[in-house]
């Protein structure tokens, strides 16, 4: 009742149905279902058929992946480590990359503007084309193995931390480097001296961050690319090998949540 | 003051932290000075990992690299001139799909996902309930999505909605976690001063947590989407799903087609593109 008797009573909304604010929400709400049941339709979605296959596929699922099998252990913990190894490495390396190149795009540093515009079209186009896509560009020219996963995380790395941390370079206190810029220091020692011991806190936990992700990551990149866990897992996969393949996914499972648990940890320390 | 604990650091020095004292007038800087100790172990230790993975650990294929496969890349990244008609409708058809194929299971995924994470605030439900969900959350985002796709593959076969389903689980996981951290960041006077009133759950969750949290909502809801285009893009060269660009970028470069190869590197760059500036409008109207 109340709904009719605001459109009845309000003088500005006399003779409309919806307001403006209404309208605009119907509109979208309905823009929204249509292009849900469009994308249904463009890619062949089978809701019923979800439920339908469910019991026998998770048979088949639990016939084929359990129980793990742990046989080659050793080779799933040098697999695991060299993982490790690589996101930790490509995560330092693209976020001291991507330091130098945020410091170039910051507002209040990057005084070149034509350098500024030409880093910051560089980190756009790496961030926004997948890693995935790196991967397989880059694999005609670089062979498949550690190297080529390395340098895709390391990529990937660094187009992301790139643009955090040119906000971050932002939002430092202005006035210290204006006072460093009034004793005539120079850019060097303006950033030795004001930005870099402000923000070397929230750049090492950023830096954690993308060590993260690329410890995510490493499966897909490994299956594309060569390298770590992801190598193995595609072995797995190609040869059928269900059963170790599900071993090494818990490895996996306990790495992410155990390299989680420990950044969290620190992060709660250094921040 | 005969106690005083001072332990200098490069840190404190620069910073001048203020002074906390305690009940006998003894200075606190020991957690401080900790955090910065840690920050140097931890540039260290990295330093250490980073060297020793680059010049020890990893093995160079420099017999297989071959730059001049990269300059032809290149060369061939804009030439869309060289591209047959029938191949270029057919890449931006399979961006298309990539592109319904991530949106679909965004929207599968948020729908379900804003009742779990009901359940999963803290603020909203009581007991051990929330910490149950998110235990098995934080799993499910553990299990790469790849492996999801993987596993659903053995049962469902290989198709689109195979890879949904895959998909899907991860997204969850994902909108249990962020959407019930919005949930919880409700001013809870609001939620108080509703159940003063009498309203039972259903009327404190519409009348109260989803409008005000609705713009977070929004804006979490565009992050993901971006995230499962990529994911999207990925899934297709790696589990073989047919008809996505990730496929086919897959196969021109198999096929030494630098042209198209390039074409389809530009539709998922422009694509991740203006979602990411969508993603920056929402975020400065709502500040998340």
């Amino acid at each position: 009742m109340k709904f009719w008797h605001s459109r009845l009573v309000n003088r500005e909304n006399a003779g409309r149905f919806f307001t403006d604010k209404q309208t605009k929400r119907v509109i979208f709400g309905l823009v929204f279902i249509m292009l849900t049941w469009m994308s249904a339709q463009l890619i062949g979605f089978e809701l019923p058929l979800i439920f339908e296959r469910f019991q026998p596929a998770m048979q088949r699922f639990v016939k084929l992946y359990f129980p793990p099998l742990f046989k080659e252990s050793f080779k799933l913990i040098d697999a695991i480590w060299v993982t490790f190894l690589l996101a930790v490495a490509s995560g330092t390396i693209g976020s001291f990359l991507a330091y130098f190149t945020a410091l170039a795009m910051s507002r209040t540093t990057g005084k070149n503007k034509v350098l500024s515009i030409l880093v910051r079209f560089v980190t756009t186009f790496i961030r926004n084309v997948p890693s995935s896509i790196w991967a397989i560009i880059l694999l005609l020219a670089f062979w498949f193995g550690e190297f080529l996963a390395f340098l895709v995380m390391t990529l990937g790395s660094f187009g992301f931390t790139a643009r955090i941390f040119a906000d971050m370079i932002d939002e430092t206190n202005p006035d210290s480097i204006e006072a460093l810029e009034s004793t005539g220091a120079n850019f060097w020692q303006i950033v030795a001296q004001s930005i870099f011991p402000e923000t070397l806190p929230i750049t090492i936990s950023w830096a954690l961050y993308s060590i993260e992700n690329n410890i995510r990551d490493a499966t897909i990149v490994g299956i594309l690319a060569g390298g770590g866990i992801g190598h193995l897992i595609g072995i797995y996969k190609n040869f059928r090998r269900f059963d170790e393949l599900a071993a090494a996914v818990i490895c996996i499972v306990v790495m992410v949540l155990l390299f989680d648990q420990v950044s969290m940890y620190i992060r709660k320390r250094i921040l | 003051m005969e106690n005083v604990n001072i332990r200098t650091s490069i840190f404190i020095k620069k910073k001048r932290r203020e002074l906390d004292f305690d009940s006998l007038g003894r200075a606190k800087l020991r957690e401080s000075s900790a955090a910065d100790r840690m920050v140097v172990t931890l540039l260290v230790s990295f330093a250490i990992i980073t060297v020793y993975t680059v010049f020890f650990r990893i093995t160079y294929k420099w017999d297989h690299f071959m730059p001049e496969k990269l300059l032809e890349m290149a060369k061939g990244f804009l030439r869309w001139d060289t591209i047959a008609t029938g191949q270029r409708t057919d890449m931006i058809k399979a961006l298309i799909n990539t592109f319904a194929l991530g949106f679909l299971t965004t929207v599968i995924g948020m729908i379900t996902g804003i009742f779990v994470a009901l359940l999963a605030a803290r603020n909203l439900t009581r007991g051990f309930l929330p910490h149950m969900i998110r235990s098995v959350a934080a799993f499910m985002r553990a299990v790469p999505t790849i492996i999801w796709v993987l596993i659903f593959v053995a049962g469902y076969g290989l198709s689109a909605t195979t890879a949904v389903v895959g998909m899907y689980f991860h997204t969850l996981a994902f909108f249990i976690k962020s959407f019930s951290e919005s949930f919880e960041e409700v001013d809870e006077a609001t939620i108080e001063a509703l159940k003063a009133t009498g309203a039972n759950w259903l009327q404190i969750v519409f009348g109260a947590v989803l409008p005000s949290s609705a713009t977070r909502l929004i804006s979490w809801l565009a992050i993901r989407s971006e995230i499962n285009f990529g994911v999207a893009v990925v899934i297709g060269p790696a589990v073989g799903v047919p008809g996505t660009i990730g496929t086919a970028i897959n196969n021109a470069s198999r096929g030494g087609d630098y042209a198209t190869q390039g074409f389809g590197v530009f539709l998922v760059f422009l694509t991740a593109f203006i979602l990411e500036v969508l993603i920056n409008r929402l975020r400065q109207r709502s500040i998340v």
